[in-house]
């Protein structure tokens, strides 16, 4: 147990660092000059060497990049060159938005698709599993933000239940639920839709094991064997398919943030993107990287503790 | 499961209370009747075997008997259990699960997967009687758990109890199984193939588990097999199952010794690998008519010209004594395999996997290979054939080096060397046609730069050759192997192995997987292709009968050594090794129960 938890951490923490040095030398590469980005095309050249020396763009690359990792681990992402503005406060605003979104979603996506996928691989015969089948096939083929834009024509101007974008806090739990409602169903219902068929087919595959017929011929109903012995084993594949969902949510959520003018992180990213914010691309790439690399981790550490056969030496 | 009750079956009497009464117990598809009209009755402490080869309705009947067939298939007729006048045939899953684990229980064939994986097992036990009340709590029936442990002799019951399967070898894990099985007492104990996929020694120690627990506790038990010496060690009774229909029953003396039925003798026959026809081949169920049970035409091994040299040495008589006459020359080969480590402190243990093998094989010679799961058997076949390599010691075939042997040199050594694998159903690519996989060692860049078969139809004509060989028809070439029973496949698999004329042939328990009359055909063909192609065979099995009857030198291997080696009816009759002697004891033969008559 105590081996396979120091490898997890060490793959970890390996994978953060070369993912800061890849993300610190490609945005180095491509073309366009911070310096003139910052002070635009009429500065003039002892103007733009100031600037530089000004920023540290003059010291070796490998010194720059040890002075941005430096801050990286002292949370400290730097002033960008565009806005003036300190990353590190926006970042965190930021991502606690998506993680709020991302999160909900997930459980929302989790708590429709155990169920209804379970019973689809149970009534895979039966029209009522068709029927599931067929709805989260459709699902899985409408985009989120086509979801969104239908929910805030019903609900936020049709109805008028609920408002039809922007973001309040949770520290405000009434306007804070009216927000977030439609959101999180736009991203929900898709990522329930492939998980309903994962859910489906790795019930449908667990079903044909022969600890399940063990467990009918003790005395369970094939209802309850399912449950009692089925559903944890069915759920080591379904928890590969919850982490890759998640990361890509992280990212994969600015559509949606988009859609519902909500100031998440994906919406960071894009703005600093086209805004050339070369330190703030930087910060949130590294920032979605350890997130993703986290969600792993967690993903690998729950195997662990679901399926006795990966700690051998418990 | 739709069903109807068999119209008489309600007049059935259960006052007398067998351990289970079947009665017009029909098993069908939409389009077939995979069992039809069956009926038997097992009394109380009673011991019958179900015999029959795959496909012969047997597993279904098993199945049927819990209440647990499939959806997809239809049952009518009439199955009591224990004295209860409820028919499981057409009781509803909640009705049929309540006598499941209660008046009746069942062990099946794979132990490896049987057990929930993430369940400790003393849980999995106590579950059984917690479903069925008949312990008050949980610690209650972990207590009983871990004394039902005690009873099927698992060491260290209280330890056990907290393991989860992976930590428990096959045998122990089949323990596990029939404990569960035993919890709730039941009156009828259902065992289909429950030894199959285990070792003889452990074999033995599992039949007898089961034999002395249902004497103990006259548990009525219905035995499901394929193998009839198992069933002649087993059971007093017995029924003989072909094609979905009970061809002969009987008590086994009887049914052993003088079969009624066609189908039972060629059973019988192709089962007993002491017994050979005229010409010195193994009965088929298509030639069983002149066997006679209980009596070998030809007691030696299976051979035209059966060697009568000096023990150590059979094959020097029919040899020309040439220095090259060794293919294969192995001298203290060890191999060491490192494991995961488990502990921050500890190194990453390691496996002798073999610890000093040696043994030279004649050219000629058929040379078996006999060892239980963990013998180092597998490994050695890898090393033989180029597959890995050995941690120390040499090994040599057909005069080449294979210590670090590079490319090329492995080439050439799977011209000289080729393989028949276990499973037939797995070792062919199901995309491939039969011309093609019969083809691909041809292919081979020694075989190309050899100028053997360039041409593609100097290739098609020696597949074409090799199908004849092997007996399959000629337009297999089209097919794929999806359209061959195992039997056949197996052939394929040999065609394979042949088709670039090796000087040995390796096969790795090619029988092992197949039913019996179809094991008799393979074996046949073997023997036949070695003869005819003066191939040097190195037959590796778990079945020391098949050794017995096929190969002249044996070896005998054991956590990665050979104990004893040397001529194989030397060594069957009087093993000097205490494990061989063990392993030909808990052999079962139908020769035994033959003999007592």
């Amino acid at each position: 147990m105590a081996v396979r938890l120091l490898k997890l951490l060490g793959s970890f923490v390996a994978t953060v660092l070369v993912s800061t040095v890849v993300v610190f030398l490609l945005l180095r590469v491509l073309p366009g000059d911070p310096a003139t980005v910052a002070l635009g095309i009429e500065a003039t050249p002892e103007q733009l060497a100031a600037w530089r020396e000004q920023h540290g763009m003059n010291t070796p690359l490998v010194v720059q990049y040890l002075e941005w990792l430096g801050g990286l681990l002292r949370g400290d992402f730097g002033v960008s060159y565009v806005t003036g503005q300190n990353i590190s406060p926006v970042i965190t605003d930021r991502l606690q938005v998506t993680l709020i979104l991302v999160g909900l979603a997930m459980v929302l996506a989790i708590a429709v698709a155990v169920p209804l996928g379970t019973i689809a691989a149970i009534r895979h015969q039966r029209p009522s599993g068709a029927v599931i089948s067929a709805v989260s096939q459709f699902g899985v083929a409408v985009p989120s933000f086509l979801v969104g834009m239908l929910l805030i024509v019903f609900f936020a101007i049709e109805l008028d239940w609920l408002p039809s974008g922007g973001w309040v806090p949770p520290s405000e739990p009434g306007e804070f639920l009216q927000h977030v409602t439609l959101p999180v169903i736009a991203l929900g219902t898709v990522q329930a839709s492939i998980l309903t068929r994962y859910v489906r087919s790795a019930v449908l595959e667990i079903q044909r094991e022969d600890f399940l017929r063990t467990a009918r011929s003790k005395g369970l109903t094939a209802n309850l064997a399912l449950v009692r012995h089925g559903l944890r084993n069915a759920g080591i594949p379904v928890l590969t398919v919850v982490g890759l969902q998640m990361a890509g949510l992280l990212v994969g959520a600015v559509v949606v943030e988009r859609v519902f003018t909500i100031p998440g992180l994906g919406s960071y990213l894009v703005d600093s993107v086209g805004n050339r914010d070369l330190l703030a691309v930087q910060a949130v790439v590294v920032v979605l990287v350890v997130a993703i690399v986290l969600i792993n981790f967690l993903v690998d550490l729950a195997f662990t503790l679901l399926d006795p056969r990966l700690r051998r030496a418990a | 499961m739709t069903s109807t009750a068999h119209p008489l079956a309600s007049s059935v009497p259960v006052a007398d209370h067998p351990a289970l009464e079947v009665s017009g117990l029909t098993v069908a598809t939409d389009e077939h009747e995979l069992v039809s009209n069956l009926a038997f009755r097992i009394e109380r402490g009673e011991r019958v075997g179900l015999i029959g080869e795959s496909g012969s309705g047997k597993s279904l009947t098993s199945l049927a008997v819990m209440g647990l067939l499939p959806d997809s298939l239809t049952a009518t007729g009439r199955v009591n259990v224990g004295g209860d006048d409820r028919n499981v045939i057409g009781l509803g899953e909640a009705q049929a699960a309540k006598l499941r684990g209660a008046n009746m229980a069942m062990v099946f064939q794979e132990p490896m997967t049987a057990l929930n994986p993430l369940m400790r097992v003393g849980r999995q036990i106590a579950e059984s009687m917690l479903i069925h009340g008949t312990q008050p709590n949980r610690a209650a029936a972990e207590r009983r758990a871990v004394e039902l442990m005690t009873d099927v002799g698992l060491p260290t019951p209280a330890e056990t109890a907290r393991a989860y399967p992976h930590q428990l070898s096959g045998g122990q894990r089949q323990r596990v199984v029939l404990a569960i099985a035993l919890a709730n007492d039941p009156e009828l104990l259902v065992c289909d193939e429950p030894t199959t996929a285990l070792d003889v020694t452990v074999q033995k120690q599992v039949l007898n588990l089961v034999l002395e627990t249902v004497s103990r506790r006259s548990t009525g038990l219905l035995f499901i097999t394929h193998d009839l010496a198992v069933v002649g060690e087993t059971c007093e009774r017995v029924l003989v199952m072909n094609k979905g229909v009970v061809v002969e029953e009987g008590p086994i003396d009887r049914v052993f010794t003088r079969p009624q039925h066609p189908y039972t003798r060629g059973l019988l026959a192709a089962s007993d690998l002491d017994a050979t026809d005229a010409t010195g081949r193994l009965f088929t169920v298509a030639t069983a008519a002149d066997y006679v049970p209980g009596r070998s035409v030809t007691r030696v091994v299976a051979r035209p010209a059966a060697p009568e040299a000096p023990a150590g040495h059979p094959s020097d008589a029919e040899l020309p004594p040439l220095p090259s006459s060794t293919v294969v020359r192995a001298e203290q080969l060890t191999k060491q395999y490192r494991r995961d480590r488990t502990s921050l402190r500890a190194p990453a243990p390691t496996v002798d996997a073999l610890r000093g093998v040696s043994f030279e094989i004649e050219a000629g010679q058929r040379f078996g290979i006999v060892g239980e799961s963990g013998s180092g058997k597998s490994t050695l076949l890898r090393i033989l054939s180029g597959l890995d390599q050995p941690t120390s010691g040499t090994i040599d075939v057909v005069g080449r080096r294979l210590n670090g042997a590079r490319h090329a040199d492995l080439a050439e050594l799977r011209k000289n060397l080729q393989i028949v694998f276990q499973d037939p159903m797995a070792s062919l690519d199901p995309r491939m046609r039969i011309g093609e996989i019969i083809a691909e060692p041809l292919m081979n860049a020694a075989n190309l730069q050899g100028g053997v078969a360039v041409s593609r139809k100097e290739r098609a004509a020696l597949v074409a050759e090799m199908v004849h060989a092997v007996g399959l028809p000629t337009d297999s070439v089209e097919r794929f192997p999806h359209q061959f029973s195992g039997g056949q496949r197996q052939r394929i698999s040999i065609a394979r192995a042949l088709v670039c004329r090796p000087r040995i042939l390796v096969a790795d328990e090619p029988v092992s997987a197949l039913d019996v009359s179809v094991r008799a055909q393979v074996l046949n063909l073997l023997a036949d292709l070695v003869d005819e192609y003066e191939l040097t065979l190195v037959f590796v099995s778990h079945d020391l009968g098949v050794v017995r009857h096929l190969c002249d030198r044996v070896a005998v291997m054991q956590r990665g050594e050979i104990v004893e080696q040397g001529e194989t009816r030397a060594i069957y009759e009087n093993p000097s090794d205490p494990y061989t002697r063990s392993l030909i004891e808990a052999t079962p033969t139908i020769r035994h129960k033959q003999e007592q008559e």
